[in-house]
């Protein structure tokens, strides 16, 4: 089960992510990530993974892709800090190849 | 005064001519109007009358059925109201004594005095009631009238009584046919209307084709089926078929149980007929609406099957004195057909509504497994993971027999489960038996199936694994256990895909796509003959061999943030890192339990953890017996992982055959590799 809830606060709108990223709710996320970029009146926009059980590896790379996109992150578990930071890595790998 | 003229011979003989013309006509008549109306057009040949009244009688309520009278060469219409009764006639006297009854002058007689002047207003004066009878069976009774009294004297009397055998005889026959003409039309009229309803499952398409198929059997203006609502006060109409409709009659509408036609047959179980709208007695709104369509006799009769009260069916027609009781009969026939045929559409609605409710349970329980297993997130990146993936990506669209081979705690299920949700059976069921789980003597009843009565304790049917599997994967995990003498079944069942059910000599053919599982040498157990080499040559069409833990020693910390945030998590603890001297530890560990017992560490670890860093129990790795790995463990382990590719690809290491492609690494990281465990690739191609 996979869901994406959008709240909407002053200074930003944060996806909330919640249970597995894995095929096929990536392609959901990004279709909610692109579609959530729009209208945002200067306020941030963040990708909540606090909920998230599990990311597999097409997960991983919806993430990655989210990330070049420019998208913020805010997560808790270790596991996730993990796969972010490691993201976060090959971001700036991809970054420094282009 | 005028009698009866006196006949020669000749004429005597014409007349009987004249009969026997007159019988074979009305015989070879196809229905009682055709007979009756050859009756009067060549009865005149054979005897002269001004007035002839016919009645012919019910066989079993032996009440008049229908009748027939002609004065003055006209045909005189018995529908509308007469001031005269039949009881008050010489026909029922003549009917039931069997007699002729002759009224010599009617400006004489003294009984049937409403008769009399009936008659009198036709001017007739004399009559002669002759019985039509067939053996002891009572037809109906031929009334014949002149205009001039004393008509019919002894003499006429015997021959008219001659005559109206013959008649009685020729009408019997004419009558019969006509009879049996009609049962015949009415069973194939049923026969369509049976044909419309079981070609039909859906339940609105049956309603529909039922209310049509009875209008156009019964001939009627509208027709209706009403079906009891949930709360048992009102009847919906589903099905309306009325071409001519105003608007005023609509489906979906509800009526009440109460107060209304359709509901007192509801309740009673019995037809009810309304021949004509009268306000005073029916209800209003009933009233009102049926005079706004323009119907005026309607018949409700209730749908009962197997005793099961469904509904009413109701058909209408515009005319009065629309339905007789034939019709009634005939409706409740045809109402029986339809209550068979809503209520098995109605069984048919239940049985779709209870499949897709399976079908959402089947996939709410799947995704629940689905969660359960994590399959999706088989946790890792080492090469040797890889290696196995890559080989599951392989096998996984095909049906052919995997065989996993690993020690306990690798996986073995998770990558079984991977297979099947790659494969093109990923729609269909998982089923996983654990052959050492299950007593020796119930593992063939689990495999298989067992009938009813099969062994003592086989109290109901059981379908067996095999066969819940198929069109889906079947996961034998430890293989190596089943008894040897099970062993023969299960390769025939995998190899022919058919198999019988205990106790059963019904063979059944299955298609599912094997995946077994083993911790044990099979082919040492070859050797020992605790396992059949043909079992084995058919099980190790591709086997993958999962790597334990140790290894792959660089997944183990992914693996432990996996465990400490799932189990941090279910918890409800904030575990925000782990100890670097920690992870260090759990790295260096050998773990012979693999990943299911580092899963059970850090569980315990989660538990023990106060704060936000896991705290690792990390003095009883030490404990045990056991101890911390050589530092070149870790080191030969890979070496030998990576020699062991670089054979299978003959040395090559670049390119899509290239051992780092087959480990998922790059080409440049596996040369770093190779040259700090100092492999030459030359020397081992």
């Amino acid at each position: 089960m996979f869901k994406i809830s959008i709240v909407e606060t002053h200074g930003q709108r944060r996806l909330v992510l919640e249970g597995t990223l894995v095929r096929p709710w990536t392609t959901e996320l990004e279709r909610a990530w692109s579609s959530a970029g729009q209208q945002l009146q200067g306020r941030k926009l963040v990708i909540d993974l606090t909920n998230v059980t599990l990311i597999g590896p097409d997960g991983e790379n919806t993430l990655l892709k989210l990330m070049s996109d420019g998208a913020k992150f805010s997560c808790g578990g270790v596991l996730t800090k993990h796969v972010l930071k490691q993201l976060a890595r090959r971001c700036r790998c991809n970054r420094k190849l282009l | 005064m005028v009698t009866a003229p006196t006949v020669s011979p000749r004429v005597e003989e014409e007349r009987y001519l004249a009969l026997l013309r007159t019988a074979n006509a009305i015989a070879t008549c196809c229905d009682c109007s055709g007979a009756s109306d050859t009756l009067v057009e060549k009865l005149r040949e054979v005897t002269p009358f001004d007035c002839l009244h016919l009645v012919a009688f019910e066989r079993e309520t032996n009440t008049p059925a229908w009748a027939l009278l002609e004065a003055n060469g006209k045909r005189i219409d018995l529908t509308s109201e007469h001031d005269f009764s039949l009881d008050d006639s010489p026909i029922p006297q003549a009917h039931e004594s069997g007699q002729c009854v002759v009224i010599a002058d009617w400006s004489r007689e003294t009984r049937f005095k409403k008769y009399g002047l009936f008659l009198a207003r036709l001017g007739i004066r004399s009559t002669c009631s002759l019985p039509l009878t067939r053996g002891q069976r009572r037809l109906g009774v031929l009334s014949l009238g002149r205009f001039y009294p004393n008509a019919y004297d002894a003499e006429e009397v015997r021959f008219l009584e001659l005559a109206a055998d013959q008649i009685g005889l020729a009408i019997d026959a004419a009558v019969n046919f006509y009879v049996s003409q009609r049962v015949q039309d009415q069973l194939k009229l049923i026969l369509d209307l049976t044909n419309q309803l079981v070609s039909n499952l859906e339940f609105h398409d049956v309603l529909h084709a039922a209310s049509a198929s009875v209008r156009r059997v019964m001939h009627c203006d509208a027709a209706a089926i009403m079906l009891a609502d949930a709360e048992g006060t009102h009847l919906r109409v589903h099905a309306l078929d009325y071409p001519e409709s105003r608007g005023i009659f609509t489906e979906g509408s509800r009526v009440p149980i109460e107060g209304t036609l359709p509901g007192d047959s509801f309740k009673s179980r019995k037809p009810m007929v309304v021949n004509r709208l009268d306000p005073t007695a029916i209800p209003q709104e009933m009233y009102r609406k049926a005079a706004a369509e323009g119907l005026n006799s309607f018949c409700d009769v209730p749908l009962v099957s197997r005793n099961r009260l469904l509904g009413v069916l109701a058909v209408a027609r515009r005319e009065e004195n629309a339905f007789d009781d034939q019709e009634v009969a005939f409706l409740t026939q045809v109402a029986n057909q339809v209550a068979i045929g809503v209520e098995n559409a109605v069984s048919y609605s239940e049985i779709a509504d209870l499949k897709n409710r399976l079908a959402q349970e089947k996939l709410y329980l799947e995704d629940e497994i689905r969660g359960e297993m994590d399959f999706e997130g088989i946790v890792g990146q080492s090469s040797a993971l890889r290696h196995v993936l890559n080989l599951v990506d392989q096998v996984a669209p095909s049906d052919s027999t995997v065989l996993l081979l690993g020690e306990t705690g690798t996986g073995k299920e998770l990558i079984a489960r991977a297979i099947h949700d790659r494969s093109r059976r990923k729609d269909r069921t998982f089923v996983k038996l654990n052959c050492a789980a299950i007593p020796t003597g119930l593992l063939e009843s689990e495999l298989f199936g067992h009938e009813r009565g099969a062994f003592t304790g086989a109290i109901s049917q059981k379908i067996g694994r095999l066969e819940l599997a198929d069109q889906g994967s079947l996961f034998l995990d430890e293989v190596g256990d089943i008894p040897i003498e099970i062993q023969p079944k299960l390769l025939r069942a995998l190899q022919e895909r058919e198999f019988e059910r205990l106790g059963s000599t019904r063979t059944k053919k299955v298609d599912v796509r094997l995946v077994a599982a083993t911790n044990r040498d099979l082919e040492k157990m070859i050797e020992s003959r605790e396992f059949r080499s043909d079992l084995y040559y058919r099980l190790n069409v591709f086997p993958i061999r999962i790597p334990p833990l140790r290894e792959r020693p660089e997944d183990i910390p992914l693996l432990v943030r996996y465990f400490a945030q799932k189990y941090g998590r279910r918890m409800e603890k904030q575990i925000e890192s782990i100890p670097a001297a920690a992870m260090k530890k759990l790295a260096a560990w050998p773990w012979p339990g693999n990943i299911r017992e580092l899963e059970n560490f850090i569980e315990r670890s989660v538990i023990l953890t106060h704060g936000s860093a896991l705290q690792v129990p990390v003095g009883e790795l030490g404990g045990n017996g056991r101890s911390a790995p050589a530092p070149g463990t870790q080191k030969a382990s890979e070496r030998e992982e990576i020699v062991r590719i670089l054979r299978e690809t003959n040395g090559r290491v670049a390119g899509p055959q290239g051992a780092a492609m087959r480990m998922g690494i790059k080409r440049t990281t596996l040369i770093s590799r190779m040259k700090k465990l100092a492999i030459d690739p030359h020397r081992l191609s």
